[in-house]
C-alpha cells in the first residue's frame, strides 16, 4: 500500500511544482515576471514529450517490443486534428478527440506485424511504417506537403482561446498537457497492476508460456499498441495545436528515436522513469545549445554527444535509470 | 460439469510435418477423463511435437484433436487452456523475472476475467479476483510444498523448485488435462518419489494426465497405461508390465542386436 | 526499349545495393545483431575514397581498396568497443548501443567534413557505349559499367572466400549454427571480427561506388543502411545469394517506378516491399526460418 500513496505523494508534489512555475507570475508577487516564457515553453514540451514516452511504455515497456516508428501515432494525431479544424471547420476538442481515435485505429494494422515478427525484425518494421507515414504526409496535398500546415487554431475554454488564458498564452497549455500527462501514468499504474498488466508481463517474459497459460497473446499485443497509439495522438495534437502548425518533422524518425531513448533511459515499466527521460532529454539538449551559444561554438553539441550518452548509458545501466522488474504486489 | 464425456482427449491420424520431416505420422490416441498415460519412446521420437501440437503451441499438418467431445484442431492455444488444457515444457518455461507468486497469478489467467475497465476503474470484479489469486496462489504453493519461496523471482530458484513451481502454474489453470512433459527430468530419486507422490495426490483428485517421461520409477509407478512412440508413430500401447516386455519397443530402445541379449536375461530371472 | 534501359540503369544501383545488403545480412547470419551503423560504415568508406581521390590524388581503384579497408576497419573497432561488451547483456541494450553509434559517427562526419553534399571528382572518362538493336538504342555509360564490374568481381571473391578458404566456410557453418561453432573449436570471437571486416569492405566499396555514381554527404548512411536491410530481408536474412538478387531487384524496381510513376515515392518502395515481406513470408527470397524451440 506504501509504494502507492507515496507515488501518488510524488505526482501531487510533481503537479504543485509545475503549477507554481506556470502560475508565479500570475500572482505578482514581483513587479517582474520571474519565471520566462522560454521555460514556460520547455516546461511544456517535456509534458507533452512526458505523455508520448509514457504511451510508448506500453509497447517498449509492458510488452517489451522496441518500436521505432512510434512518432507516426504523435504526427497522426497531429494531422488529424489539424485538417479537421482547418479544412472541416470542426472545433478542438472533438477533433482532439478524433486525433487519439483514428491514430488508436491505425495502430491496429500497425501493431500487426508485431504478431508475426518480434525484436530486431519489429524494430525495422516500425522504423519502416514510420518512413512510410512521413512520406505519405510529404506528398499529399491534404497534409500540406512539406510545409505542413500553418495557422491551427487554439484549444479553447468555453469562449476563452489558451493563447488568451495567462500572460504567456502558455499557461492553459501546460495545465491541459500535465492533466494529459497524469491521466496517462494513472492509467498505467492501474492497467499494470491489473489481469490487463499480468497478459502483458507474460507477453514479455515468454510469449509461448503465456499463451499456454490462456493469455491470448495477439489480442494483447494489439491492445498494447492501440493504447499507445491512442495517447501519442492526443499528445500530438495538442502539441500541433500549441505549435498552431503540423508539419512533417513530427513524424520523423529523429522523433522516434527520441521517444524511444526517453523510454530506455528513464527505465522501462517506470512511471516517473517516462518522465525522467522526456525531462531529460528535452532539457539537456536546451541547456547545450544555450551553452553553444554562450561559448560560440560553431557547432551543437548535443547532436554529438547524444549518440556518446547512449553507448555509455547501455554500457553503465542497461535498464535505465529508474527501470526495476515488474513487481504485481502493491 | 465436465465430466460426463466418456472419452476426455482423442486425436484422429494426427500428423505434424517440418517440410520432409513426419514428426508426428497419423497418431490416433484416446484418453479417459481421470485416466494416467505415460508416452515413452526414444529421443526424437516426436514426443515433445506431439504435446505441442495437442496444446495448440504448433499447428497440426493433419488431423484432427477432440478435447471434451469439442474439435479443438484449430482452437489456439489459450483458448485449449481456457478449455481446461494445462501443460508444462521439457525446458522449463516459467516467467523468469517473475516472482512464483506471480507466476501462478498468471497461471489463472484462463480462471479471472477482469479487463480493461476493471483494472482502470478497480471494480469489485477486479478485487475479487485479486483475492481469489492470492488465495489459490497459496494454497498451491503450499501443495507443491513452495510457499516459503513465493517472492523469489523464477529464474532465482533452484533447478527442483522450478520443475515443482511449474507444476503448480499448469494446475493454476483449473486443468481437467494435464499434459507433463518430462517433469522429473534431472531430478534424483529421492525427488522423483516426491513428485510420484504429488503425481498421485493429483490423480486422486480427477485428474487426467499425460505424461512424457524418461524416467522409468515415475512411468511405472504412476501410469495406467503406455503408449510408446518411436519415429512419430504408435509402436505399442498397453498396460505397463505388457509394453515393457514389447519386442518391438525393447528394440526401438535398443537396436535389434540387444533385443536378444535382453530377452535372454529376462528368461533368466 | 525505355524499359530495358531503365533495367539496365537500375542495375548499378541495384548492384550497390546488393553490395550494403550482404553486409548487413551477414552480421545478423553470424553473429545474431542488426548492426545499425552499418550504414556509418558505408558512409566512412564514401568519404575516405573521397579524399583518396581528391586530395591524394590516387587512381579511383587504389582509393577503392583504401576505402573498403578503412570501412572494415571501422566496423572491427565499432565491433570492439560497442558490441563485445555487451555479448551478453539483453538484447535492446546491444541494440540502443548501436543507434547511439550510429548517431554519434554521423553527426560526428558532419562536424568534422561538414553537412555538405559533394561528388566525387571526375575519375574516368565518361564514355557512353551504345548499343543499337533493330531501330532503338540503348546506352550504357562507363561509370554503371565500372561499378558493375566491381561489384561482380567482389561477389565473386566473396562467394571464392566463403566456399574454399578456412574462415569462410568457418563462417558458412556459423551462419547455421553459431553455438555449434565455438564448441568445435573455431576461435569465436576471431570468427566475428572477420564478419565484421567483410561487412566493412563491402559497405566500404558500396560506398565509393555510391560517390561516384551520385554524391556523397555524411547523412547518407542512414538511409542507405537502412535500405540495405530492407533488401537483406526481402532476399532473406543470413543468406547472401538471396541478398544479391533481391538488390538487383530493388534497384531495377525502384528505377522503374521514378520512370513511371513518381519519383516521390521512390524510398519507400523498398520499405513497402520489406513490410510486405515480413509479414508475408518472413523468410524472405532465401532465408533461414528462425523456428523457436519449444
Amino acid at each position: 500500500m506504501t509504494s502507492v500513496l507515496t507515488g501518488y505523494k510524488s505526482a501531487a508534489l510533481f503537479a504543485a511544482v509545475v503549477l507554481f512555475l506556470t502560475f508565479f507570475d500570475s500572482l505578482r508577487l514581483t513587479a517582474d515576471p520571474v519565471v520566462p516564457p522560454f521555460l514556460k515553453h520547455i516546461l511544456l514540451v517535456c509534458l507533452i514529450y512526458s505523455t508520448a514516452a509514457l504511451s510508448l511504455n506500453f509497447v517498449s515497456g509492458y510488452i517489451g517490443q522496441v518500436s521505432l516508428g512510434h512518432a507516426a501515432f504523435f504526427g497522426l494525431g497531429a494531422y488529424v486534428s489539424a485538417i479537421l479544424t482547418l479544412v472541416w471547420g470542426i472545433s478542438y476538442w472533438p477533433a482532439f478527440l478524433c486525433a487519439g481515435l483514428v491514430a488508436a485505429l491505425v495502430g491496429i494494422p500497425l501493431g500487426a506485424p508485431a504478431l508475426r515478427v518480434r525484436g530486431p525484425f519489429l524494430v525495422v518494421v516500425t522504423y519502416g511504417c514510420g518512413e512510410v507515414f512521413k512520406y505519405i504526409a510529404l506528398n499529399l496535398d491534404i497534409t500540406g506537403g512539406p510545409a505542413g500546415l500553418p495557422g491551427l487554431v487554439s484549444p479553447a475554454l468555453g469562449k476563452a482561446n489558451f493563447t488568451d488564458l495567462g500572460p504567456t498564452g502558455k499557461e492553459a497549455f501546460i495545465v491541459a498537457a500535465l492533466a494529459l500527462a497524469l491521466l496517462l501514468a494513472f492509467f498505467t499504474h492501474r492497467i499494470g497492476q491489473s489481469r490487463v498488466g499480468h497478459a502483458f508481463a507474460a507477453i514479455r517474459e515468454d510469449e509461448i508460456a503465456a499463451a499456454a497459460m490462456g493469455v491470448n497473446v495477439a489480442y494483447y499485443k494489439l491492445l498494447a499498441f492501440v493504447i499507445a497509439a491512442f495517447f501519442a495522438g492526443l499528445a500530438g495534437s495538442l502539441f500541433a495545436h500549441y505549435l498552431s502548425f503540423v508539419s512533417p518533422d513530427m513524424l520523423s524518425s529523429s522523433e522516434s528515436i527520441a521517444m524511444l531513448t526517453m523510454v530506455v533511459v528513464g527505465g522501462p515499466r517506470s512511471i516517473p522513469g517516462a518522465f525522467l527521460g522526456a525531462f531529460l532529454l528535452t532539457i539537456i539538449p536546451e541547456l547545450l545549445r544555450a551553452f553553444k551559444d554562450v561559448v560560440g561554438l560553431p557547432f551543437d553539441p548535443w547532436l554529438v554527444l547524444f549518440g556518446l550518452v547512449l553507448i555509455i548509458m547501455m554500457r553503465l545501466r542497461p535498464r535505465g535509470i529508474l527501470g526495476a522488474d515488474t513487481v504485481f504486489h502493491r | 460439469m465436465k465430466g460426463l464425456c466418456r472419452v476426455l482427449l482423442r486425436t484422429e491420424q494426427l500428423t505434424k510435418s517440418f517440410g520432409g520431416l513426419m514428426a508426428v505420422n497419423a497418431i490416433d490416441f484416446s484418453l479417459a477423463p481421470g485416466e494416467v498415460v505415460s508416452i515413452i519412446g526414444p529421443n526424437g521420437s516426436g514426443k515433445t511435437t506431439f504435446f505441442n501440437v495437442l496444446s495448440g503451441i504448433l499447428p497440426a499438418t493433419g488431423g484432427k484433436i477432440f478435447f471434451q467431445d469439442r474439435d479443438v484442431t484449430l482452437h489456439p492455444a489459450h483458448r485449449r487452456t481456457a478449455l481446461g488444457m494445462a501443460r508444462t515444457f521439457q525446458n522449463i518455461r516459467l516467467f523468469p523475472n517473475l516472482t512464483a507468486r506471480d507466476n501462478l497469478i498468471v497461471g489463472r489467467f484462463s480462471r479471472t476475467r477482469s479487463g480493461l475497465w476493471d483494472g482502470v476503474l478497480r471494480s469489485p470484479r477486479l478485487h475479487r479476483e485479486e483475492r481469489e489469486n492470492e488465495s489459490r496462489a497459496g494454497e498451491l504453493l503450499h501443495f507443491v510444498g513452495l510457499h516459503p519461496q513465493k517472492d523469489i523471482a523464477a529464474k532465482n530458484l533452484p533447478y527442483g523448485a522450478q520443475r515443482r513451481l511449474e507444476l503448480a502454474r499448469a494446475l493454476a489453470c483449473e486443468p481437467v488435462l494435464l499434459l507433463l512433459d518430462e517433469p522429473a527430468a534431472g531430478m534424483n530419486p529421492k525427488e522423483v518419489d516426491e513428485l510420484l507422490a504429488l503425481i498421485a495426490r493429483l490423480k486422486g483428485q480427477g485428474l487426467a494426465i499425460l505424461l512424457i517421461e524418461h524416467q522409468m520409477r515415475l512411468v511405472m509407478g504412476i501410469a495406467e497405461r503406455i503408449v510408446v512412440f518411436d519415429h512419430g508413430v504408435k509402436i505399442a500401447e498397453g498396460k505397463p508390465e505388457a509394453v515393457r516386455q514389447d519386442a518391438k519397443v525393447i528394440e526401438a530402445y535398443l537396436g535389434a542386436e540387444e533385443h536378444s541379449f535382453v530377452r535372454r536375461k529376462a528368461n533368466q530371472r | 526499349m525505355l524499359l530495358v534501359q531503365e533495367i539496365l540503369n537500375g542495375l548499378a544501383l541495384g548492384g550497390i545495393y546488393s553490395l550494403i545488403a550482404i553486409g548487413w545480412t551477414v552480421v545478423f547470419g553470424i553473429v545474431g545483431l542488426i548492426n545499425w551503423t552499418h550504414g556509418e560504415v558505408f558512409m566512412i568508406g564514401a568519404f575516405v575514397g573521397y579524399f583518396l581521390v581528391s586530395i591524394f590524388k590516387l587512381h579511383l581503384l587504389v582509393a577503392l581498396v583504401g576505402a573498403m579497408a578503412a570501412s572494415a576497419l571501422t566496423a572491427c573497432c565499432i565491433n570492439r568497443a560497442a558490441y563485445r561488451p555487451l555479448r551478453t547483456s539483453p538484447r535492446l541494450a546491444s541494440f540502443i548501443t548501436a543507434l547511439g553509434a550510429s548517431i554519434f559517427l554521423r553527426y560526428l562526419a558532419a562536424l568534422v567534413w561538414e553537412p555538405r553534399s559533394r561528388g566525387y571528382p571526375p575519375t574516368m572518362n565518361l564514355d557512353v557505349l551504345v548499343l543499337r538493336l533493330g531501330h532503338s538504342t540503348l546506352t550504357i555509360n562507363t561509370v554503371q559499367l565500372f561499378i558493375l564490374t566491381v561489384t561482380l568481381v567482389i561477389m565473386i571473391f566473396l562467394q571464392w572466400f566463403l566456399t574454399r578458404s578456412m574462415m569462410g566456410k568457418a563462417m558458412l557453418a556459423a551462419s547455421q549454427d553459431f553455438e555449434m561453432i565455438g564448441l568445435m573449436g573455431v576461435n569465436v570471437e576471431r570468427l566475428i571480427t572477420l564478419t565484421f571486416a567483410v561487412s566493412g569492405l563491402l559497405g566500404g566499396a558500396a560506398g565509393v561506388l555510391v560517390g561516384i555514381l551520385y554524391a556523397i554527404d555524411p547523412m547518407m548512411g542512414s538511409m542507405a543502411g537502412l535500405k540495405g536491410w530492407a533488401v537483406a530481408v526481402i532476399g532473406g536474412v543470413g543468406s547472401i545469394s538471396g541478398a544479391m538478387i533481391a538488390g538487383l531487384a530493388l534497384g531495377i524496381a525502384e528505377n522503374l517506378a521514378s520512370a513511371y510513376i513518381s519519383s516521390g515515392y521512390r524510398d519507400v518502395i523498398a520499405f513497402l516491399v520489406m513490410i510486405l515481406v515480413l509479414v508475408i513470408k518472413p523468410t524472405g527470397l532465401r532465408g533461414f526460418k528462425f523456428e523457436e524451440k519449444v
